[in-house]
């Protein structure tokens, strides 16, 4: 998959990778996706490779640390695929958790690894990533992921999961109060030596 | 032998079967090697062999974390706590692309639901894959590190449902159905070896066929034969595995896993 992002990310028409031969993913590719599979031969040494298809998203959304109004972000910690999957779409949506001055990013433009001329929309929302964690931010909520696997073992469960949580507030400002508010999400604030 | 009295001989012998499987991973490990990692035992053992006999070893996550030392268990590769003090951290594409695909992966070092005679390993379901399966977590980057890295250490339970005759789906590449297969498939590599809690295995290199290479101390032939649904190739003469040094079941229960996260004390 990060394959064919940076394939997309760079505009070529298709990427030769050496995974997936001979394993039953590539048969069941074969039948599922065979529009997004070929073997062509290196024009240098006659080799047959294994080629994907590129990834063109319409909209890339990835979740920051820091971020300014134009969408040039920073983030810390492991890239995933994010850069390469914003590189590959037509829009991208950051979702970051502190709002800077473009200034602040011009003092560490290294760090920069969304450019945020790629970008069309920027979301300033903090514990936007809420139960799950952000790097250097704040840990994930234990507690809360316990309580949702509890709650969802059954249809009825999940239907007053959502009740409480989705439909039962009317925002993100609302949901943080049911989750507990400053006093809880304070206790997840990351350890800055840790990072979590 | 039921597990309680596995348990209590393993007491006897001053080890765990999870140790002593982390201890034989561990000596698969060269010095100055780059070995990719999952979760959980072999990342137990790349610990170990690092500080052992291999101080300059590269430990490689997936996701671009690069030796770590963490000092809280994590639930899985995405907790933070798994990247504690790493030297690098970067991405998907500069993991599994200019480190595995570039070709300077040493070992993929994984675990798996099943594995068969040739190596061939799934970690992706069980069943039928065209009828009734159940699905699991799928590849991971267990295909890419089979696919691309040098040589591969499997770490697996031993028992007849896991070391099966065909896999259900091969998600990670072996020797695929015997010699000249992976070759002819436009692989390098394949694997090495095979760690499982009574034995430790190798591939003969003709047929690429699964072959005994040393029995666990408190092990017999008959127990390891009797939990495979498939007959290995078996030398005329099968050592003991050497068994952990108190040093390096102390490094684990100490320094490596102390809250017994990984090893499930």
């Amino acid at each position: 998959m990060a394959f064919r992002y940076l394939a997309g990310a760079l505009g070529i028409p298709f990427i030769p990778i050496r995974s997936l031969r001979g394993s039953d993913i590539l048969e069941r590719l074969h039948k599922t996706a065979p529009q997004d599979i070929a073997f062509v031969d290196d024009p240098f040494s006659g080799e047959k490779w294994l080629v994907l298809k590129p990834l063109h998203p319409d909209v890339a959304v990835v979740q920051v640390q820091v971020a300014d109004e134009e969408g040039n972000a920073w983030i810390f910690g492991p890239r995933w695929d994010n850069e390469e999957q914003v590189r590959a779409s037509a829009r991208t949506i950051v979702i970051t958790e502190r709002l800077v001055s473009t200034e602040m990013i011009r003092r560490n433009p290294e760090l920069t690894r969304i450019p945020g001329f790629r970008v069309s929309h920027v979301v300033h929302l903090p514990f936007s990533a809420h139960p799950t964690s952000v790097y250097q931010a704040y840990d994930y909520d234990a507690d809360y992921i316990k309580e949702y696997a509890q709650m969802t073992q059954t249809r009825e469960g999940v239907q007053a999961y959502l009740d409480k949580y989705v439909y039962g507030v009317k925002d993100h400002w609302e949901y943080l109060e049911r989750v507990g508010g400053l006093e809880r999400l304070s206790k997840l604030i990351a350890d800055p030596v840790l990072g979590y | 032998m039921v597990e309680g009295e596995r348990g209590q001989m393993q007491a006897q012998q001053g080890y765990t079967f999870f140790e002593l499987m982390a201890v034989a991973g561990a000596r698969e490990l060269k010095d100055g090697e780059v070995v990719g990692v999952g979760i959980g035992l072999p990342v137990v053992a790349s610990f170990l062999a690092k500080r052992t006999h291999a101080p300059n070893l590269t430990i490689l996550f997936e996701l671009g974390v690069v030796d770590p030392e963490p000092i809280h268990a994590g639930v899985g590769l995405a907790d933070p706590r798994v990247w504690y003090r790493a030297k690098i951290m970067s991405s998907f594409v500069d993991a599994l692309g200019t480190v595995l695909h570039r070709g300077v992966m040493d070992v993929g070092f994984l675990g798996g639901l099943e594995i068969d005679m040739y190596g061939n390993l799934n970690t992706t379901l069980l069943g039928d894959p065209n009828g009734a399966f159940r699905h699991f977590v799928g590849s991971g980057g267990a295909n890419d590190l089979a696919s691309s890295a040098r040589r591969t250490i499997i770490i697996i339970r031993h028992e007849a449902r896991k070391l099966k005759q065909a896999v259900s789906f091969i998600t990670s590449p072996g020797y695929l159905r015997g010699a000249g297969q992976r070759e002819a498939a436009g692989l390098a590599g394949g694997p090495s070896r095979v760690i499982t809690d009574k034995a430790i295995f190798d591939f003969e290199p003709e047929s690429k066929r699964m072959r005994l290479l040393s029995i666990h101390p408190g092990t017999t032939l008959e127990e390891v034969l009797a939990e495979m649904s498939f007959q290995p190739i078996l030398p005329d003469h099968v050592p003991f595995t050497e068994p952990p040094t108190p040093e390096e079941v102390r490094l684990i229960r100490e320094e490596i896993d102390p809250e017994g996260i990984y090893s499930g004390r």
